[in-house]
């Protein structure tokens, strides 16, 4: 047999295995790396055909069910960071054992925005009530790991710009009392049992004290982060824990949104598309903590993401009911309908990834 | 559809390999058709009626064209026909092509405002009609005689390889491989090797370095160093882009049996703008040279009708590439280039070895940046920022992180676009021949390398970067 032969006949056999597995692999319905659901196989129709729609659905399906997925997603990762010398991969940088998104450029049309939106919370609701309104901006990891190697905004113009946007609201900067090690390597968020002298901050200058000693209880269940998704570059996974202790335990928590009682942490939920949504039920609109052994008779409303769901069970120790309000969910119009503005304390806790894309605030 | 894409890659490809191969040889451009109007009707359904009826017309015109010169018409001389055919293709071209640069200039200057059509430039026409017409003037010169079979002509206009992004086949260099063409296994090796060669250039570099230059213009932060990076990523991109489709059409060629012209020859080695044009597009220059400047008299005319020629022939290049004043001013830009080099330059480029092809690069550099230009307002102020004439820093922290990030790319790229490599690669093969063990490691190693490239690519496609083809927009 000649060489010509060998070698045709070789690639031909590995290329039709490949091919093989392409046609006849029953369909993943779910990316549990990528926290998406993946396409399906296209129905075909006239219309879709001759719209040009069934090539769209159907290049989808056929990218999305390639065989070995993660696999070849790690593959291209790897060698676009290690060979090639990329500095990031589908804009996450790896850091000090960190993956980090690259908050970059500062968007000021989103800060004013976003500074615009909630004037217009404050003229509607608070500037009339006797309510003390807070803001602190949660800075990303990007702000402790970026440095010079990787681009990243200018933050102390950033929070400087976004205080400066809020006059009605009393800045409390946070960013000092915060480090790199207070954040999951693998994900955006903070892990809530490294933010509790954050939380003692927030209510001190708020005027409530927390008594602040917690269980902190670590679940068994590895945690792949958002950015181990996105990036797909091998990384150990982060472990997920939470802060608990009596008060916390007869909180009462009430989700508005599926009209029905849940708990403070939803464990079940750890082994879902997004672990973290365990803090408060996750991506819910409009929740209550009502704690009966509060250290103050006050309430607190807190508009935040998902980086405060994680810091309300720690300010809840300190009042008789807080309200979590997330305005990606519920717009800003219809919060009268649920909450009566009157002598709280509110406070807009936000992280510099979604202020600087204040575009799914509402 | 386009290669670099999954569904053709690991769907539509061996499923068309699979019917061509037991298909008996006079079947084969049957499926070849066939196979080539699912490809152009995957994304483009509507126009692939077009596409037929350009065929259709085709055929009628090159039957005709050989019976009126037999004769057989007495008021119908082939020149007419001819005439007719080409301005009909013209027609279809023109009003697909320039009819909305036509009204917008016609509003520019008379201060009308008459709505513009807003017409789907057909994907691939610019090839087609080229390859049609160039059929129809080689039958009329003789050189070939018109096609009596539909099919076959159809399965060389409508061939999927080269349909949408060139190589620009000329008729006559095919003739025959549509009557009867063999298909060896040195044929398909060394197809499946270009394949694998033109889709990693593709996916792995030309997609790379297009993701830098569309950061680029998105980009709130730019600065001179920023400027030269994007020009220098913009020339490598383009010719990974194109070279890299004209690589994977000629290697799908051989693996079909059909030997397709070259399109490109290491253009960035040139030594003159004259030479670089020997190398980039072959089958364009080559189909403008045969059917536009030849019949024009070339350069066996006076000095003045020469230049006029050249200036003619670079007006229509730029025209062919875009319906913009930018691709006009960069035909012409080349047209002057050209003029000046054979009036002078040429005999200086010589002697200057060193200069010469950093001339070459630099003027290079400035025609593609124009080309890229969205508008000529806009390649005017490209070309002031290039020579720090925009009012922005030297350098700024994008360009620096973008220079560092992309620097291993952009190296890889500079090499890959020199012969460098292929002669590494000749050279091994012919000292390795020597022993039949050092033949079977480099056979091995070829094998695995065209493998690793091949997942790469895939592995690139699957993460669903950067994808599009340049010259899909001709």
């Amino acid at each position: 047999m000649s060489n010509s032969k060998v070698s045709v006949c070789v690639v031909t056999i590995l290329y039709v295995v490949l091919v093989l597995i392409c046609l006849f692999r029953p369909a993943d319905e779910f990316s549990a790396s990528e926290r998406r659901k993946l396409a399906q196989k296209p129905q075909f129709t006239w219309e879709s055909f001759t719209s040009g729609k069934l090539a769209g659905e159907a290049e989808s399906y056929a990218t999305d069910q390639f065989p070995f997925r993660d696999a070849m997603r790690s593959l291209k990762a790897e060698f676009s960071l290690n060979i090639m010398k990329k500095a990031d991969t589908n804009d996450i940088f790896v850091k000090d054992g960190y993956l980090c998104a690259m908050e970059y450029p500062m968007e000021e049309d989103s800060i004013i925005r976003a500074a615009k939106i909630f004037e217009g919370i404050y003229e509607k609701y608070l500037q009339d009530s006797e309510v003390n309104a807070y803001f602190s901006v949660i800075p990303d990891k990007s702000y402790f790991l970026a440095g010079k190697d990787y681009l990243s905004m200018d933050y102390e113009l950033f929070f400087a710009e976004m205080y400066e946007q809020t006059p009605f609201l009393m800045p409390i900067p946070i960013e000092k009392n915060l480090q790199l090690s207070d954040y999951y390597r693998t994900d955006t968020h903070w892990k809530q049992e490294e933010i509790t002298d954050v939380a003692h901050l927030l209510a001190k200058e708020m005027g409530v004290q927390l008594a602040g000693s917690y269980e902190v209880k670590t679940l068994d269940v590895p945690f792949y982060g958002v950015y181990y998704g996105q990036a797909a570059v091998a990384a150990e996974p982060d472990a997920i824990s939470y802060c608990t202790n009596d008060v916390l335990d007869n909180c009462t928590v009430f989700d508005y949104e599926n009209n029905k009682a849940i708990s403070l942490y939803d464990i079940e939920k750890v082994k879902g598309r997004d672990p973290y949504e365990m803090f408060l039920g996750g991506n819910i609109s409009l929740v209550t903590v009502t704690n009966p052994a509060a250290t103050s008779d006050k309430e607190l409303v807190v508009f935040g993401d998902s980086f405060a769901r994680s810091m309300v069970p720690l300010l809840a120790e300190g009042y008789t009911k807080t309200t979590m309000i997330d305005i990606r969910y519920l717009p800003s119009a219809y919060i009268g309908n649920y909450v009566t503005f009157s002598s709280q304390d509110v406070l807009f806790l936000y992280s510099t990834s979604v202020l600087n894309n204040s575009i799914t605030l509402k | 559809m386009v290669f670099s894409s999954i569904p053709f890659l690991y769907y539509f490809l061996p499923m068309v390999l699979l019917a061509y191969f037991i298909t008996p040889q006079k079947g084969r451009n049957a499926v070849l058709l066939i196979a080539s109007l699912l490809f152009y009707a995957w994304g483009e359904p509507v126009y692939v009626l077009l596409m037929l009826f350009s065929i259709l017309i085709g055929y009628l015109a090159g039957i005709l064209l050989e019976k009126s010169m037999l004769g057989n018409y007495k008021f119908l001389t082939p020149k007419a026909v001819l005439s007719g055919s080409v301005f009909v293709f013209a027609g279809i071209f023109i009003y697909f092509k320039y009819t909305d640069f036509f009204i917008s200039n016609f509003n520019a200057v008379t201060g009308l405002s008459v709505p513009l059509l807003h017409i789907l430039l057909p994907v691939g026409i610019s090839f087609y009609t080229f390859q049609i017409i160039s059929y129809l003037v080689d039958v009329y010169r003789k050189e070939v005689p018109a096609q009596k079979n539909f099919i076959s002509l159809a399965a060389y206009v409508a061939m999927f390889p080269q349909l949408i992004a060139g190589p620009i086949v000329r008729y006559a260099s095919v003739a025959e491989q549509l009557e009867k063409r063999t298909c060896t296994f040195i044929m398909a090796e060394s197809g499946i090797y270009r394949f694998v060669i033109g889709l990693a250039k593709k996916v792995l570099l030309a997609n790379e370095l297009g993701a830098l230059c569309e950061g680029f213009r998105a980009s709130g932060d730019k600065s001179v160093l920023y400027y030269w990076l994007y020009a220098v990523a913009f020339c490598l991109h383009i010719y990974f882009d194109f070279s890299g489709y004209s690589d994977m059409a000629i290697g799908l060629g051989r693996i079909l049996g059909f030997s397709l012209p070259e399109n490109f020859n290491y253009p960035y080695i040139s030594a003159s703008i004259t030479e670089f044009w020997r190398r980039w597009h072959m089958s364009l220059g080559s189909w403008f040279r045969d059917y536009l400047y030849i019949p024009l008299g070339g350069n066996r005319v006076p000095k003045v009708k020469w230049y006029r020629n050249i200036f003619i022939v670079w007006l229509f290049t730029g025209l062919w590439h875009g319906a913009s004043w930018n691709f006009v001013i960069w035909g012409l830009y080349f047209g002057i280039l050209l003029v000046i080099e054979k009036k002078w330059l040429l005999r200086i480029l010589e002697k200057a070895k060193g200069v010469r092809n950093c001339y070459v690069l630099l003027l290079l550099l400035i025609g593609f940046v124009m080309f890229n230009a969205s508008d000529m307002s806009q390649a005017m102020s490209d070309i002031r920022c290039l020579f720090g004439m925009g009012g922005i820093p030297a350098v700024s922290a994008e360009a620096l992180y973008y220079l560092k990030s992309y620097g291993v790319t952009i190296l890889v790229s500079v090499i890959a676009s020199t012969p460098a490599m292929a002669l590494l690669a000749t050279g091994i093969q012919q000292k390795v021949n020597a022993y039949p063990v050092t033949s079977i490691v480099w056979q091995v190693t070829k094998v695995m390398a065209a493998l690793a490239l091949l997942l790469l690519s895939t592995a690139y496609l699957v993460d669903g970067s950067f994808n599009p083809f340049l010259y899909f927009r001709f």
